[in-house]
């Protein structure tokens, strides 16, 4: 109980008052701009995920998973964050008889560097390069990201993003390996100055390996997202069921993806 | 579970910043800094019809967004010296406040920031910046990374004021020259 309240005051003590937000118009899809140089921006991520354990709908599961982010306007080109990982998971048995469980752990840090190639708002495509390593004692991933993205006028906003991770996990002197490939996509539309309303859609697909070797499962995401921003504070929500998966059970991939996420981005720069 | 997920988004909550405007210039430090030679500042009410709000946008590629412009014209020494203008544009989610004061054949002869109420992006105030648009006229382009450059982190702010000079130039052509 005392490491989690610790670990809640650090997350607190992070949210510095702040001055302005560099806005994200997506949760899921990053877009090819940066930070400014010299700025800080501080992000509180909260996503919910529904599934169920190991593919058994006699068990439903829910992940929170929280993520506190801090991020450092490098140069006029380069960003770097830090993030502190957090997870609540939950198991409630559908059936009399079963077990349900609850946990709360801290799942590592991550650290992210975003180098941007060309300048969605002045020229005729964006370009970014993103990198992320997370380490978590026994579990290891690194995530490799080419983002694409433009800003049109002053209403349309559009990115995708081609992402590749590799995992590792050790458990009883065995090392586990998997990797990951994820295509997204998203549109945003600013009908005012502070509002906007979007579309965002992911294909997911994990694999046996690091080389994407054996598909274990694919699942498609696609769903709607609503930004609110101001000079001082922004947030995002976006709402993402999984329409469609492979290996199918009722059409979709309950064994290695959920059935239903929403997330929610909150920023503050300072 | 729900205390947790409370406390943690309270703590974020909390962090919300109380954002302030900086003001830069009143209207009349700004007629100072635009016309440092002096001058008189006579008031002339301005009040666009439908028509010329039409050939404005035409002209200029920009929306006329208010039928009423504060428009002041500048008399020094008996001469006719130009033309205090004070206009506002959006730049990011916020208005910015700004004067442009032409001379007296319609080219931009200062830009001087009023209020700029965004937390960032206030590197439009700099001088280097400003100087871009001495000297355009309504032919000019004023279109960034062409013959104006742009601030990285500040792209809207830039685009915006520039859209502005040009729509306020086109104002001089349509309406105020004559």
């Amino acid at each position: 109980m005392n490491n989690k309240l610790l670990l809640l005051t650090i997350a607190g003590l992070l949210t510095i008052t702040a001055a302005r937000a560099d806005e994200r118009f997506f949760t899921y899809v990053y877009d090819a701009d940066v930070i400014p140089k010299g700025q800080w921006e501080f992000e509180q991520w909260l996503t919910f995920r529904k599934g169920y354990q190991d593919g058994d709908s006699n068990f439903e599961q829910y992940f929170w998973d929280f993520r506190e982010e801090i991020e450092y306007g490098l140069t006029e080109k380069l960003s770097g964050s830090l993030y502190l990982n957090f997870q609540q998971s939950q198991v409630v048995a559908q059936q009399v008889g079963g077990a349900d469980s609850s946990d709360f752990a801290f799942k590592g840090i991550s650290a992210e560097l975003k180098y941007q190639l060309l300048n969605p708002n002045t020229q005729p495509v964006g370009v970014a390069l993103y990198f992320e390593p997370t380490y978590n004692g026994n579990e290891q991933e690194l995530e490799y990201k080419l983002i694409v993205s433009k800003n049109l006028g002053d209403h349309w906003v559009l990115a995708a993003n081609a992402v590749y991770e590799q995992e590792w996990e050790q458990e009883d002197g065995e090392t586990e390996r998997e990797s990951v490939f994820e295509f997204n996509a998203g549109v945003a539309y600013r009908f005012t100055p502070n509002w906007s309303v979007g579309l965002e859609g992911r294909y997911n697909a994990v694999y046996e390996g690091l080389g994407l070797d054996e598909r274990l499962g694919a699942g498609w995401f696609v769903g709607p997202n609503v930004h609110y921003g101001t000079s001082r504070w922004w947030a995002t929500l976006t709402v993402l069921p999984q329409i469609a998966g492979t290996p199918s059970d009722g059409g979709i991939d309950t064994l290695e993806h959920q059935i239903f996420e929403t997330r929610l981005i909150f920023g503050i720069n300072f | 579970m729900n205390s947790r997920i409370t406390a943690i988004c309270l703590t974020t909550t909390l962090a919300v910043a109380h954002g302030y405007a900086t003001s830069y210039h009143t209207v009349e430090s700004a007629q100072h800094a635009c016309f440092p030679e002096g001058g008189e500042f006579t008031s002339v009410d301005v009040k666009l019809t439908r028509d010329q709000r039409k050939a404005i946008e035409k002209a200029s590629g920009v929306k006329v967004k208010d039928e009423s412009q504060r428009v002041w014209r500048v008399i020094n020494k008996g001469e006719a010296a130009g033309w205090f203008i004070v206009d506002e544009v959006i730049g990011k989610h916020e208005l910015i406040t700004y004067a442009l004061a032409l001379d007296a054949h319609g080219s931009v002869k200062s830009i001087e920031v009023m209020d700029y109420r965004e937390n960032y992006g206030s590197e439009i105030r700099q001088a280097d910046w400003r100087r871009q648009f001495v000297g355009k006229k309504s032919s000019d382009k004023l279109k960034l990374e062409d013959d104006i450059k742009n601030i990285t982190g500040a792209t809207l702010s830039c685009r915006h004021v520039s859209e502005g000079v040009k729509r306020l130039l086109s104002l001089y052509e349509l309406v105020l020259k004559n």
